[in-house]
């Protein structure tokens, strides 16, 4: 039987993944708080099937601020977070973190039945805030802070993805 | 012997990290080069010889599964040796993979040591 696809089971990939890409540990946190002007990436899938349910569509999603993604850049490239290419590499690092993510919760939630597939993840053009991202999730949600930055991410299913 | 090498992966991020973990697996690299799609991956291809092509799956343009696809028809691209990373990891797909003639299959996120042991496996035991 596939595991719940739950908040839960969301936090704990992004807790791994992150210690394991990129050795940033992360905090649990339960409030979305005012930051806005954040950095989003998306990351579509097809082909998710839950127990008893019929094969799902929808997104990845994972905000967080350009601080956190410099951040994550310079610990994936083992370089400094003043480094130019830390400062450049700030989206293209949460782009990797959300297909790793992706790739890992669609891993956990197959188990034997693999029909499920990832797009390619994308930048939005537009900054948005925790709060938007995370009323928006209808079917999980996490927030972690990293050295003081909140990041979120989201599953988003069927009709209601942006 | 040197080996000429082409890292295919719409990430930059990604291309360095795979690039460091060679450099840290002691392969004496001749020449190194990159693309960001299949396309470029292709045209890459077209003008240098290579040994040994890490490539990622998803990607805009051309992915991984078409540039496999195309290579696997082709007498001299299919006797390149294919590594291929990808954060989906799907076990029809892969063996789907390792059927056209992809070398090994790598899981994101990886570290260096897990590059170096599949250089080590897929080069260094001089398969054709």
């Amino acid at each position: 039987m596939n595991p719940e696809l739950s908040s839960s089971t969301l936090h704990g990939v992004v807790e791994r993944i992150l210690e394991e890409a990129a050795f940033v540990l992360t905090q649990p946190a339960h409030e979305p708080g005012p930051q806005d002007h954040l950095l989003q990436v998306k990351l579509p899938f097809s082909g998710l099937r839950l127990a008893e349910m019929p094969s799902l569509h929808g997104e990845f999603q994972l905000v967080g601020s350009r601080t956190f993604g410099q951040s994550l850049a310079a610990n994936l490239l083992g370089i400094d977070d003043s480094d130019e290419r830390a400062v450049d590499g700030a989206l293209d690092a949460m782009r990797e973190l959300l297909n790793m993510v992706g790739g890992a919760i669609m891993e956990a939630m197959f188990l034997g039945s693999p029909a499920g597939k990832l797009g390619v993840p994308l930048c939005c053009a537009e900054p948005c805030s925790l709060g938007t991202v995370v009323a928006r999730a209808n079917c999980a949600t996490c927030l972690v802070t990293e050295d003081g930055e909140l990041i979120a991410v989201a599953i988003v299913l069927g009709d209601q993805t942006t | 012997m040197s080996y000429t090498v082409l890292v295919v992966d719409d990430s930059s991020i990604i291309r360095y990290m795979v690039k460091r973990s060679i450099t840290m697996a002691d392969l004496e690299v001749a020449s190194f080069h990159e693309a960001v799609d299949g396309f470029e991956a292709l045209a890459v291809l077209s003008r240098t010889s290579v040994d040994v092509m890490f490539l990622d799956l998803n990607m805009p343009g051309m992915g991984g599964v078409e540039l496999v696809e195309k290579m696997a028809r082709d007498n001299l691209l299919s006797k390149i040796a294919v590594i291929v990373f990808s954060a989906e990891h799907n076990p029809e797909r892969v063996e789907m993979l390792l059927k056209l003639g992809v070398r090994a299959y790598l899981k994101k996120p990886f570290r260096p040591e897990g590059v170096r042991e599949v250089i080590r496996t897929v080069l260094l035991r001089g398969d054709p």
